[in-house]
């Protein structure tokens, strides 16, 4: 096993506000170049704070408090934005959600891009140009919209430019949160088209943040599904989907349509806890159809359930039952969810 | 820049329009006022005789249409009729004052504006510090005290009891200039210019200071902002480059409206100070009656208005390309 | 009306805006019993008790609160009647020059097209007129008199409001909500008051302040300069006559006096308006 490129070790983030919320609770994964990760999980599950705090880019509010993010064996844990400039966007790329309104409305597309460019190289302005024209033409754009301000393109073309502008510099990792929501399908599907096809060419390591597992599943090979804060099963997507351990991704399995295997949805009911103070025990408890008396005082920790798979669950060995009973719309019907 | 040339022309016309309608409506205000016509328009004394030969030389006995396409081609051509007090043409009158406004309209504006825009600014890094609501305080009081007794207070206290500067008027009487330059670029001018313009620019520095630091604060929250530091800018930059550079536009807006609310106000400031300038000479014209000279000094500053708010337009086109250009 | 609750509790959560609705409560108070808070007769002049002598220009003391005038007056009585007129003219003209540029700016907005086009060119000149020297010529054609200060400013200060209801009413004329009031038949009239009309409250609730501030300086302004209604006393008035009788070289009182009420009444409902601010922009809230 090689160096992991990233490592996040037990970290926890917590916003301030009337009183703190422990938005990230201890979350810990490492990274490989060429890792396609799909982070997934419903709103206000962390998965945007995880991606945040690597790049120093929590609000003002926002702190991590404990563990470690260490990139390429640097530990960059708490580094001030000005301390993080080398690493930005030259190592790690962030493409962030609805990234139509990321892009400055003064300023031409080809300035920003350049802009880009020339914060961590030492190029000229001509040079930086014509780079921009052939990030232009790789994500499917003809160079001549440079010249345009943001809101004289699409949503589309916008979000195409800001993944173009991620590319400039050849990162190693690529962090893009929810790049295709805001869009209709038809272009969806063309970006992340695009988007694989261009993991495939430069071959960056990927971390793909969604609520959409149909999204994800169509673009990486790893899935980590988190829920309130922490990862509750994470491993290769494909066997994950197909028979996944945690009773939280069999519910968000079946609030999604499968066209090879059409199923009438069943959605999760209740929602998210509070996370001030966050509970103890199995966040997912009061939700989970399957609860047991030791979920609300122990929580489970990821174990390996088959090579290539981890849950963090109570009952992972009961995990085949378990989804014959998850698939049925009543076992999510019980009385004790509200 | 197609898109921007045909901006500029359209807002031209519009402000000549504007400056059209401001003279008719003049028109009609005086011809709608109680009283003989021809009483604003010469000296009230005058036998009645004089007062026909009047009435027949203005057209005053011809129909209104006639009149106000004489008195409109009159104005077109630079003809604001004769002064009651001085008999001479008003347009003489009024030559050297339009100067003595505009500079102290321009320096108050040179004060007020940096310094306010560049304390908005800081205070919006300041937020909820008590330099942040004192300096909100600060600017309120200036703004909630009438612009004439802030004048008055500084006279009494910088000019009468500490004796540094003089109260009043725009150089020492007898001052004679051998050129233009002497004129307004003496020391005695600028020592005569100072309380006045610095009176002027507190008072209009709080209103985009705190449209700044709101300007600010509001930028500072958008997504571009967070690229740009993923980017992997400095924070002076992304501060200066993205934030400042989108959190002025605002303020240029309002500034067009400023102007014209500032240039109004000067009249205030021009009577506390005896500056001698347009706003003054309407207010003793309308208190001596002098009709003519008070409608055309009115004119005049209401074309500078309207100038000033052309041009504060026009930058704003310059500055934000939605409005000039459009989507393709 | 949860609105006027709302109102109430944004004053109240904020310290400088219960100083100033105090304060504004303190002056109508003085302003409604001016007779019996003032110590003397406005206009009286003043016998001094103890040497018999005229009190002219007496400096603040304890017989005479804010000091005398050229006239031996006291100030401070006239301070307490002047506060009639700011209340008065402030909160009439305020009161006329939202209503104007709220309809304005509603129409402007929902209509659009050649109706906004037009009002627009208006709201333009509008702007393009210098207040108080036009002021100054219309009091001065007109006669001055309160109501003719009055309305001046009901002509040209509705200028402001109407611009920003106007770019509200845009944007909301275009909500879903509006549409679907027209799909069900609704007139124009009822979708602007009805629909619309809730929506802008707070922006209008925000200039009512912001109008009174305006109304007492302009209203000072134009007295300052000579054209005030000579039958009142007013605070403009009465720095008027002490500008023109030098006491900035000998009656320092007589001009700080009528100054500081006017910054204390306009400051309080600055405080105020501020306090309304969030109510219509929520952004500020953060």
């Amino acid at each position: 096993m090689s160096k992991p490129l990233l490592e996040f070790s037990d970290v926890k983030v917590e916003y301030q506000s009337a009183s703190p919320v422990e938005a990230v609770g201890g979350v810990s994964f490492t990274l490989q170049l060429g890792d396609n990760v799909g982070l997934v999980g419903e709103s206000g599950c962390g998965k945007t704070t995880v991606a945040k705090s690597i790049l120093g880019l929590l609000p003002s509010n926002g702190n991590v408090t404990a563990g470690r993010i260490i990139w390429d064996g640097e530990d960059i844990t708490g580094y001030t934005g000005d301390e993080l400039t080398d690493i930005r966007w030259k190592d790690i790329a962030f493409i962030p959600q609805s990234a139509m309104n990321s892009l400055d409305p003064v300023y031409k597309i080809r300035d920003q891009i350049v802009e880009a460019i020339r914060a961590h190289e030492k190029v000229s302005k001509d040079e930086a140009r014509s780079r921009a024209v052939d990030l232009c033409k790789l994500v499917g754009i003809e160079p001549k919209r440079l010249n345009d301000y943001p809101h004289q393109l699409s949503g589309g073309m916008k979000q195409r430019m800001v993944i173009a502008m991620a590319l400039a510099l050849n990162p190693r990792l690529i962090i893009a949160d929810e790049p295709t929501t805001a869009l209709d399908v038809i272009v969806q599907d063309r970006i992340l088209h695009q988007i694989i096809e261009l993991q495939g060419d430069l071959q960056f390591a990927m971390i793909y943040i969604s609520h959409d597992i149909a999204v994800i599943s169509e673009t990486c090979q790893l899935i980590k599904v988190m829920y309130a804060g922490k990862i509750v099963e994470h491993g290769n997507i494909k066997k994950i989907l197909k028979e996944p351990t945690h009773p939280y991704t069999m519910g968000l399995k079946n609030a999604f349509p499968d066209i090879r295997n059409p199923h009438a949805l069943i959605s999760i009911p209740g929602h998210p806890p509070n996370l001030n103070p966050p509970p103890t025990g199995c966040r997912f408890a009061p939700r989970c159809p399957f609860v047991a008396d030791i979920c609300s005082k122990e929580e489970p920790v990821l174990v390996e359930v088959t090579p290539e798979q981890y849950a963090a669950c109570h009952f992972t060995d009961q995990a085949p039952e378990l989804r014959v009973n998850a698939a049925k719309a009543e076992a999510w019907q019980k009385s004790h969810i509200e | 820049m197609r898109g921007f040339r045909g901006y500029i022309i359209v807002r031209v016309l519009q402000s000549i329009f504007t400056v059209l309608v401001i003279a008719t409506i003049l028109f009609f205000l005086f011809r709608a006022a109680p009283g003989d016509a021809v009483d604003y328009m010469i000296d009230p004394t005058f036998p009645p005789e004089v007062k026909e030969q009047v009435r027949a030389r203005f057209g005053l006995d011809r129909p209104v249409s006639e009149q106000y396409v004489k008195y409109m081609w009159n104005l077109l051509q630079g003809d604001m009729g004769i002064s009651f007090f001085s008999q001479r043409p008003v347009t003489r009158e009024i030559a050297d004052r339009v100067w003595n406004t505009l500079i102290l309209a321009l320096a108050s504006f040179l004060i007020a504006y940096p310094l306010g825009v560049f304390l908005g600014a800081i205070l919006a890094t300041k937020r909820k510090t008590k330099i942040d609501s004192g300096g909100i305080t600060f600017s309120l009081f200036f703004r909630s005290a009438p612009l004439f007794w802030t004048g008055m207070i500084f006279i009494t206290i910088f000019s009468i009891k500490l004796d540094l500067f003089p109260y009043g008027r725009m150089r020492e009487i007898g001052y004679e200039a051998d050129n233009l330059f002497q004129t307004y670029f003496s020391l005695d001018f600028l020592h005569h210019l100072i309380l006045p313009a610095f009176v002027a620019g507190l008072y209009l520095a709080a209103l985009p200071m705190l449209l700044m630091r709101n300007s600010v604060l509001e930028t500072l929250d958008e997504d571009y902002i967070e690229l740009a530091r993923a980017k992997g800018l400095k924070e002076r930059e992304v501060l200066f480059r993205h934030g400042v550079r989108n959190a002025i536009l605002p303020i240029v807006t309002a500034a067009a409206v400023y102007i014209g609310l500032a240039l109004g106000g000067m009249a205030v400031i021009e009577v506390v100070f005896s500056w001698p300038g347009l706003g003054k000479t309407i207010v003793d014209a309308v208190t001596a009656k002098d009709y003519p000279l008070a409608q055309g000094a009115f004119i005049i500053l209401a074309i500078m208005v309207s100038v000033m708010n052309l041009v504060a337009d026009l930058l704003y086109g310059y500055l934000d390309p939605r409005i000039t250009y459009t989507k393709s | 009306m949860d609105l006027i609750k709302t109102i109430f509790r944004a004053i109240l959560s904020d310290r400088l805006a219960i100083f100033g609705l105090v304060v504004i409560i303190l002056f109508i108070f003085a302003a409604i019993f001016a007779p019996y808070v003032a110590p003397y007769e406005p206009r009286e002049i003043i016998k001094d008790t103890d040497t018999g002598l005229v009190a002219k220009y007496k400096p603040p003391s304890l017989k005479y609160w804010f000091g005398t005038d050229n006239l031996a007056r006291d100030i401070f009585s006239q301070v307490v009647f002047g506060s009639r007129i700011a209340l008065v003219v402030g909160f009439l003209s305020a009161i006329l020059v939202v209503f104007v540029g709220t309809n304005v700016g509603l129409v402007a907005g929902y209509y659009g097209g050649r109706t906004d086009n037009f009002l627009m060119r208006i709201v333009d000149i509008a702007y393009a007129i210098p207040f108080i020297p036009f002021a100054v010529l219309l009091v001065a054609l007109l006669q001055p008199s309160i109501k003719n200060l009055i309305l001046v400013m009901a002509l040209l200060m509705w200028r402001a409001p109407a611009r920003v209801i106007r770019s509200q009413v845009l944007s909301l004329s275009q909500r879903p909500f509006v549409k679907s009031a027209r799909v069900a038949g609704a007139s124009n009239m009822r979708i602007i008051y009805q629909h619309i009309g809730p929506n802008i409250l707070p922006f209008v609730f925000l200039y009512i302040p912001i109008s009174v501030g305006w109304a007492i300086i302009a209203e000072a302004s134009v007295s300052f300069l000579g054209f005030g209604d000579p039958r009142v006393i007013s605070w403009g008035g009465m720095l008027q006559i002490a500008f023109a009788s030098g006491a900035m070289r000998i009656a320092w009182w007589w001009t700080l006096a009528p100054g500081l009420a006017i910054v204390l009444v306009v400051i309080s409902v600055y405080f105020i308006g501020r306090a309304l601010e969030p109510l219509a922009n929520p952004q500020l809230l953060k």
